[in-house]
């Protein structure tokens, strides 16, 4: 798994290549705990390379989205292929983390 | 005509490496398409984690996976030999709370019955075994 971060004024767009499985949302998550320690930006997860995601990286989504609004920060997820925007709805994540077509929707 | 393919993966986070190289060969093999291929591999994935989950991290085993195509069905049937668990009898977590009410855990095998048309459990010789069967679309 790759994770690229890129910063646009306020917001952060961290870019995860690869497989968000169960190896993968053990990684993010250490990294995002310490990237979040304490949350600055508000953050957009950008999937268009992200190929797999498990209900371990759904779990992760849901750790990252509740500490940054926590701190009431924004946390959004961009770009995602058809078959991952279907695992998130279905598990109903739609309803708290806002699902954007591109980054620069998300900063529109 | 059937195809069959039968392979070996331990119960552990490496075990899940060798099920994506297996299955990326297979599905070249078989000709699936990358959302069939991800199906495929997030049903096998979530009841292999569970059966990680439930074992003891000394008591590394091997999970068998055989997996078949035959008249535009999939047959998915997993095999361990860790303690009793039937997934098919898991509650299902509540997909509309809000996220500071919800918890983790149950979302992988909603989501394995979503994916799955029919699944089944058995348990002889201290083996469990899950069936699932999925229509090719």
């Amino acid at each position: 798994m790759i994770i690229t971060v890129s910063q646009n004024n306020d917001l952060m767009v961290v870019a995860v290549e690869g497989r968000l499985d169960t190896a993968g949302a053990v990684e993010l998550e250490d990294w995002a705990d310490q990237a979040f320690d304490p949350p600055t930006y508000n953050v957009t997860m950008d999937f268009s390379r992200l190929d797999y995601i498990s209900s371990a990286g759904l779990r992760t989504m849901l750790n990252m989205s509740k500490l940054l609004k926590k701190e009431s920060f924004d946390f959004s997820i961009c770009s995602a292929q058809d078959h991952i925007l279907e695992v998130l709805e279905i598990s109903g994540f739609d309803s708290f983390i806002p699902l954007h077509n591109s980054v620069s929707d998300c900063l529109s | 005509m059937k195809m069959v393919e039968k392979f070996q993966i331990s119960n552990s986070l490496a075990g899940l490496d060798t099920l994506r190289v297996n299955l990326e060969r297979i599905a070249r093999t078989w000709a699936l398409s990358g959302k069939q291929l991800f199906e495929i591999n997030f049903l096998i994935e979530e009841i292999c984690a569970n059966s990680i989950e439930h074992t003891e991290p000394d008591a590394i085993d091997y999970v068998g996976i055989s997996l078949s195509l035959e008249d535009a069905k999939f047959f998915i049937s997993i095999t361990d030999h860790g303690p009793q668990f039937d997934p098919t009898k898991t509650a299902d977590p509540d997909v509309n709370l809000p996220a500071k009410e919800r918890k983790a855990g149950g979302l992988g095998l909603y989501l394995v019955k979503h994916f799955a048309d029919k699944i089944s459990y058995a348990r002889t010789d201290n083996t469990n075994t899950v069936t699932i069967e999925k229509k090719l679309k």
